[in-house]
């Protein structure tokens, strides 16, 4: 089981809503994978292995060493779909 | 009968109960597993009972920061952050906010369903703050708590059909599509900054075809942007009020160390509260958009406004900049004019002054993201300038709403108040 983490500036925004779709799409494909959501300011918690943020914030952790996905529109769920596949097939 | 008696007053009077019901109340329709009803429900009350406690935290700070600043200037300064001015009237009337924020949602789902206004506002904590505008609002005025309920989910789910479609062309053409809406209360400062971008711009001249320096994505840090802000007007205050009267509320601590103690408390008190909000609202949204997704299938989301920043995240810089020069500018003037000063925190000007940025971008380019910028700061500073001494009258000292759609409406209201002797 894998743990991501889903992050935006204030924690109950973009994220919450990014949490919703990405449950779809993780119900769907029976991903190996739990998400949480939570603030920027909040940091990086050791155990998240995937970092799941708008686009404009992905820049923030580039060097994070964490593996980063960042969502341009936030209704295209075949996007993420592709993307968390992607993820998977780099383990 | 005394059963009932007690489900009512005593689980539903705590609010932290009240919403834990909504909670379960979804999760159960959701069709969840016992395990997770039992741990949303927990970490739904848990999650509001933590936004209290938050609550008191940044209410001591803000205090003793209008207390400074009105010895230092003997000036009302006042922080536009709706989530203070939420968290203090929560303190004050906890289960009629619950309430109209909860009915709220019903009274969306039932415009949304049966007009031609199909959205859907899903960014609940704006619902939270628009429901603790109305219900001060109506405390104010002194009407009953139940007609506060009716008429405060009534206006709630008017406004959630209603605002997001005052800007709506612009989101299609920031988006390129008619996906999602705006659900985030300064509808009309995004509506007329989209608008002035059309006049006074070229949306060929892009803001993202600038580079800027890397150093201002400190902005997008929650804490920090509070903390700085707050630091900075917290020491001139001190500063300006003098080393007594600094001595007089600091309790021992050495006065220049106080203003810097006070401002990260506040943002301590600030992110305690985001926390609750977050935990709380994590069951309630999700159950809000199952139900709505099935029952009005054909229904937009009304998103909140980061949704639109990677559109043109160049905009969103210049955007903040603009409206914060605009903020600044208002301060002075309503400092000169003795009016209650309405104090520039980084933080919402970051958020809806980014907003207005890329709505004058899309239509007009780096012209019009200054531009439209620049009058959405001014709107967010003259809307709590006008509705503070209503907030100040019930109670809620030292914060305000900066949305313009909460103040148009709230502004609209007193106005029938007064004409009906009420307010």
């Amino acid at each position: 089981m894998k743990k991501a983490l889903v992050m935006c500036r204030t924690g109950m925004g973009s994220s919450m809503m990014l949490c919703i779709k990405l449950d779809k799409v993780i119900k769907k494909n029976k991903f190996p994978l739990e998400v949480q959501h939570d603030v920027t300011s909040g940091g990086i918690p050791r155990d998240v292995d995937l970092i799941i943020t708008m686009q404009d914030l992905v820049s923030d952790f580039k060097d994070s060493g964490v593996y980063v996905i960042g969502i341009m529109d936030i209704m295209n769920t075949d996007y993420m779909e592709r993307e968390l596949k992607k993820y998977f097939d780099s383990l | 009968m005394g059963i009932l008696k007690f489900i009512v007053f005593s689980i539903l009077g705590q609010a932290s109960l009240l919403v834990g019901c909504m909670a379960m109340l979804g999760l159960i329709l959701q069709k969840k597993s016992a395990v997770d009803v039992i741990t949303g429900t927990l970490k739904t009350i848990t999650g509001f009972l933590i936004f209290g406690i938050g609550a008191s935290a940044a209410a001591g700070a803000l205090t003793s920061f209008q207390t400074l600043f009105s010895k230092g200037f003997h000036l009302t300064g006042v922080l536009p952050l709706a989530e203070a001015v939420t968290a203090l009237a929560q303190t004050k009337f906890p289960i009629v906010i619950a309430l109209v924020m909860a009915f709220g949602f019903i009274a969306n789902l039932i415009f949304a369903r049966f007009t031609k206004f199909k959205y859907i506002f899903l960014t609940g904590q704006h619902s939270l703050f628009f429901a603790a505008m109305l219900t001060v609002l109506f405390k104010f005025m002194g009407i009953s708590d139940l007609m506060t309920i009716v008429m405060g989910s009534v206006i709630l789910g008017i406004a959630a059909c209603l605002y997001p479609a005052f800007c709506q062309r612009y989101m299609r053409d920031i988006t390129g599509n008619d996906n999602i809406a705006m659900g985030h209360y300064c509808t009309l400062a995004y509506g007329i900054s989209g608008w002035v971008g059309s006049k006074v711009g070229n949306k060929e001249q892009s803001t993202e075809k600038l580079n800027l320096p890397k150093w201002l994505s400190f902005l997008k840090d929650y804490v920090v942007s509070i903390a700085l802000t707050m630091g900075i007007f917290y020491y001139v205050s001190a500063i300006a009020a003098g080393k007594a009267n600094v001595d007089a509320v600091a309790g021992g601590v050495n006065w220049l160390l106080y203003p810097l103690m006070q401002s990260l408390t506040f943002a301590g008190g600030l992110y305690v509260v985001i926390t609750g909000v977050r935990m709380f609202l994590a069951e309630i949204v999700p159950a809000f958009v199952g139900i709505s997704e099935r029952l009005i299938p054909d229904a937009k989301p009304a998103l909140d406004c980061p949704v639109v920043f990677p559109y043109a995240p160049t905009a969103t810089v210049i955007g903040f900049i603009s409206a914060y020069c605009a903020g600044l500018i208002c301060m002075f003037i309503f400092a000169a004019l003795k009016l209650p000063v309405i104090i520039p925190v980084a933080t919402p000007y970051f958020f809806i002054g980014a907003t207005a940025g890329v709505f004058g971008n899309a239509t007009g380019g780096w012209k019009g993201c200054i531009a439209g910028a620049f009058i959405t700061g001014v709107l967010i500073a003259v809307g709590p300038a006008l509705m503070y001494p209503v907030f100040a009258h019930v109670g809620l000292v030292g914060s305000c709403f900066p949305e313009t759609d909460f103040n148009f409406i709230g502004y609209i209201i007193y106005m029938i108040g007064k004409l009906l002797g009420i307010a």
